[in-house]
């Protein structure tokens, strides 16, 4: 399983309803956002998720419903329906937030992402080649 | 009863008084390799600077070292970043240097960007800010970056009086929460007249670069520091792999005291020269061997290097115009194994031809292997290769730099030997295109003379300071021992220094018309 989805999962449970687990989810990305907008600034957040989520909506069809907004938060436009199922929602957003971490990685490096994690999620364990392979799989898409 | 005490006298007052101590200024590692040594041990605790100058100076790699050599997790450093280079720019370009530790993110060095703070509210908000974040962290190293930035953009909105008073506000509070601070702005040397920010702040570290030709040429100047005597002038930066580093115009040499109670004649390894120069070289004397291309300057270098380290005295040699094998292996065809020298650590041949290099560098670095070796004999080879090596913006320094080396070097004792090629003129003797023979002690001159239908060579000793040496012209050729010096003076010419003499005696018979030098064994 990788890092994201490991983390998704963690922060999310699937037996829940698709309005839940999306708001669970975009927690999970608006967790990171004071600490890396304490370093770039909101619109330097904002930018950097914009550029995520042009990324992994190429992986991920239903992602193109999701929106950033000037704040630098995210919002699903109109319901999923039954279209997306509660799996595939987890698995969308974990996509996502693995372009997050990939741009990250591609911009400062392993080490500072990682420093950043653990500040953001100090009780889970992230170990370096977790991230490293989690980067080189998301350079391959 | 009470007795009534006898009036105390003045002196027995003061007698076992202690005077109150002056106020102790801690300095910081600058964490700028060259920079503590010009501020005399590093920077003022608590001070509050600006790092101005150009773009493209190193002030914001500067600043960041800065605040990786000082921070601690539990005296972090704040880096304040406003409308200038965005962070993670900052971050992926910083990390390349050597001195950014990873490690020390988020504990010790923390980013926080007030861009959004600075472009939605006026400057108390941002003050508010600031000293927030500085008493939540406890910071000890404050940096903002850029503060002309936030200057330029409250000057306009809100009036100088505001900015001049939250300039006031923020320079009392970082100096009461203990903290050395760097503000980082983009300044034109101008400003440094008319803006009240630099009457206010403790310490400006101006940084300027200038093109030159196809070379660039950074300069660091303190032009001021409260509290502390720095080394004045411009001293040259370069930005390398390890941040900004900074080379001290007076080459770290400023106090050298002489070492010298006796000075020795050391021997060049040529016996004959030796006698010419009252038994040799006297220690801690700057040699200038002057002469035209073939005439076997660098042979004598070797042979001046090769005896000191048979007398177990270390060399340097600093070449400029060949590669150490050549050196090494011509060496070797005058008896001379430099290489098992080099291998023993008792010489070190510098190879320096980068063409880019600024004169305190380069000399930084022969006074480096001087340091390592223990070395106490230096040979400059040649001082017109050095020059060229020089970026074109650093030769008009060279003779000053040069200046300052020699002599701070001869001063602690080391014997120099330096070459320099001229052309040889028929009508005149030079010594040196450069005006550098002031530089020198002792002037060595080799030139070629025309005599007896054969181009010959001939050594004189021109000059040598506070020495009595020989007044004689003397051939010398280059064979299997390197310079080897024949013949007594000739008194059958006159003219010799002109290189195209007039027989005055009668012609000496010779058996053969050989030329007396037979070609060093290759």
């Amino acid at each position: 399983m990788s890092f994201s989805l490991r983390l998704m999962t963690h922060e999310t449970k699937i037996n829940k309803s698709a309005e839940i687990i999306t708001e669970e989810s975009f927690r999970v990305i608006e967790k990171l956002q004071p600490q890396l907008a304490l370093l770039m600034g909101n619109g330097g957040f904002r930018a950097l998720l914009t550029r995520a989520l042009a990324l992994a909506k190429a992986d991920v069809q239903w992602l193109s419903m999701v929106r950033v907004n000037a704040d630098g938060t995210l919002e699903a436009t109109g319901g999923f329906g039954t279209q997306v199922t509660p799996e595939q929602l987890i698995e969308g957003y974990s996509v996502l937030f693995a372009h997050l971490l990939g741009l990250m990685v591609t911009l400062v490096g392993e080490k500072i992402t990682l420093g950043l994690l653990r500040e953001v999620w100090p009780k889970i364990k992230i170990n370096d080649s977790e991230l490293a392979n989690q980067s080189a799989h998301e350079n391959q898409k | 009863m009470k007795t009534k005490s006898k009036p105390a006298s003045h002196a027995a007052l003061n007698k076992g008084v202690k005077k109150p101590d002056k106020v102790r200024i801690h300095k910081l590692l600058t964490g700028v390799p060259g920079l503590d040594e010009i501020l005399h041990g590093g920077i003022p605790e608590f001070s509050f600077n600006i790092i101005g100058g150009s773009p493209g100076c190193g002030k914001t790699t500067m600043a960041h070292q800065f605040a990786f050599a000082n921070a601690t997790p539990k005296k972090p450093a704040l880096y304040f970043t406003i409308l200038g280079e965005p962070v993670i720019k900052m971050l992926r370009y910083q990390q390349q240097f050597e001195f950014f530790d990873e490690s020390k993110l988020g504990k010790s060095v923390r980013f926080i960007n007030l861009s959004d703070l600075v472009l939605e509210n006026n400057l108390e908000a941002v003050l508010e800010e600031i000293i927030k974040q500085v008493t939540l962290a406890n910071a000890g190293v404050v940096v903002v970056d850029s503060f002309r930035t936030l200057a330029r953009k409250a000057v306009s909105v809100e009036g100088e009086l505001e900015v001049n008073s939250f300039i006031h506000r923020l320079t009392q509070f970082m100096t009461s929460w203990e903290a050395t601070t760097f503000l980082v702005g983009e300044y034109v040397e101008e400003e440094i007249r008319d803006n009240p920010l630099f009457t206010m702040v403790d310490g400006i570290f101006w940084l300027s670069q200038v093109t030159e030709r196809n070379s660039v040429v950074r300069k660091l100047q303190i032009i001021k520091m409260r509290g502390l005597l720095t080394i004045p002038g411009l001293h040259t930066v370069r930005i390398s792999d390890i941040g900004v580093q900074v080379f001290s115009r007076t080459l770290g040499l400023v106090g050298s005291k002489s070492k010298l109670v006796r000075r020795k004649h050391l021997s060049i390894g040529i016996p004959e020269l030796d006698k010419m120069l009252g038994g040799g070289i006297r220690e801690g004397d700057s040699l200038l061997v002057a002469g035209p291309s073939g005439t076997g300057k660098s042979a004598l270098a070797t042979q001046f290097i090769a005896e000191g380290i048979r007398r177990g005295e270390p060399g340097i040699m600093a070449i400029f115009e060949e590669r150490p094998d050549g050196y090494t292996q011509r060496a070797g065809t005058f008896g001379l194994k430099l290489n098992d020298a080099i291998k023993k650590g008792k010489l070190v041949a510098l190879y320096l031809r980068p063409l880019d290099l600024s004169v305190d560098e380069t000399m930084q670095e022969i006074l480096d292997a001087i340091k390592r070796i223990g070395a106490k004999r230096l040979v400059i080879d040649s001082l017109v290769g050095f020059e060229m090596a020089l970026a074109p913006g650093f030769r008009a320094e060279f003779r000053e730099s040069l200046y300052r080396m020699i002599g701070a070097l001869t001063a602690v004792g080391i014997t120099i030997l330096s070459t320099v090629e001229v052309e040889d003129s028929f009508t005149s003797l030079q010594f040196s295109h450069y005006a550098i023979s002031f530089l020198t002690d002792d002037i060595i001159r080799l030139r070629y003379v025309e005599i007896d239908g054969q181009l010959r060579k001939v050594i004189m000793i021109i000059k040598m300071r506070g020495g009595n040496h020989s007044k004689d012209i003397r051939e010398y050729v280059i064979n299997d021992k390197g310079v080897v010096v024949i013949h007594p003076r000739r008194t059958d010419y006159e003219k010799l220094v002109t290189g195209i003499p007039n027989r005055s005696g009668p012609r000496v018979a010779q058996e053969n018309e050989d030329p007396p030098e037979p070609k060093a064994k290759k």
